[in-house]
C-alpha cells in the first residue's frame, strides 16, 4: 500500500466519496429469441408425431405417446422460461415506449404455450411459433438488425 | 472497467462538464436512479471496457461528467487499451 492510497483511504473514512459501479447486472448480456424458437419447434413437432401417432393402446404404442407427451410438456415449459428471460432481463422500459405490445404479445405467447401444454393441437402449436415469430422481430428491431426468421425443421 | 479502472479505485469527474465520445464517464444506471456507474461513453450509449463481465446500456442515459483523474494513479491514462 503506497502513502498516497493510505490518505485516500483516510480520507475516505472521514468524507466517504460516493460509490461507482462498473457491474451492474448478470455479466453474459446474451440474449437470442432462438432459444425459444428452437423449444417451440420441438412443442408444434411432438403434436405433430401425437397426431400421427394414431390411436393404439398396444404397450408400445402407449410408451412412445408418453414419451412425445412427455417431451411436449418440458419444451412448452422452456418455450415460457426463455421467452421469460426476453421479458424481464433483456427488454427495458425504453423498449415499451417503442413498442407499446411488448406485455400483452409475451402474455399471449405464455398462454399459448400453456395451451399447447393442454391439448394435442397443431393448430395451436402452429400458433405458438407464429407468437415467437413476433417477439423475434421486435427483439431483433430493438437492435436494428433484419435478422430473418429460419425455423430449423420445417 | 478493467483495464484501466481496478475495482476499488479513487476517481475524480468534473460534474456537469460534457464529455467526448470515448472518455470514461460517470453516470445514472438507467433502471436504478440510485445507483451510479462508471462506463466508457459511445454514440449509443455506455460500454463497459471489460466486455467479458461487464454490461453495455444503450441511450437513453444520464451522463454526469467525464472522469478526470484517477487518484490511486494520478498519471494513469483512461484511453482503451
Amino acid at each position: 500500500m503506497t502513502i498516497s492510497s493510505t490518505l485516500l483511504n483516510a480520507l475516505d473514512r472521514v468524507f466517504p466519496a460516493p460509490i461507482v459501479s462498473a457491474h451492474c447486472d448478470g455479466p453474459c448480456g446474451v440474449y437470442d429469441p432462438a432459444s425459444a424458437r428452437i423449444a417451440g419447434e420441438s412443442v408444434l413437432a411432438m403434436t405433430k408425431k401425437l397426431v400421427d401417432l394414431g390411436d393404439g393402446h398396444d404397450l408400445a404404442t402407449e410408451n412412445t405417446r408418453s414419451r412425445f407427451i412427455a417431451i411436449k410438456e418440458q419444451q412448452a415449459e422452456l418455450v415460457k422460461h426463455e421467452l421469460n428471460i426476453l421479458w424481464h432481463d433483456y427488454f427495458k422500459p425504453p423498449h415499451l415506449e417503442a413498442y407499446p405490445e411488448l406485455h400483452t404479445t409475451f402474455w399471449n405467447a405464455a398462454k399459448q404455450a400453456s395451451a399447447c401444454k393442454t391439448s394435442v393441437d397443431v393448430d395451436a402449436a402452429t400458433e405458438l411459433m407464429s407468437q415467437i415469430e413476433a417477439i423475434h422481430n421486435m427483439f431483433w428491431a430493438t437492435k436494428n438488425k433484419d435478422v430473418a426468421w429460419v425455423p430449423a425443421s420445417y | 472497467m478493467l483495464p484501466v479502472l481496478e475495482p476499488g479505485w479513487f476517481v475524480l469527474f468534473h460534474p456537469g462538464a460534457t464529455p467526448s465520445i470515448g472518455d470514461v464517464v460517470v453516470a445514472v444506471h438507467p433502471e436504478q436512479p440510485d445507483l451510479l456507474i462508471v462506463k466508457r461513453l459511445a454514440e449509443n450509449g455506455l460500454v463497459s471496457d471489460n466486455q467479458d463481465e461487464g454490461v453495455d446500456f444503450e441511450n437513453p442515459i444520464t451522463v454526469l461528467g467525464p472522469v478526470t483523474l484517477v487518484l490511486d494513479e494520478p498519471r494513469r491514462s483512461l484511453s482503451p487499451r
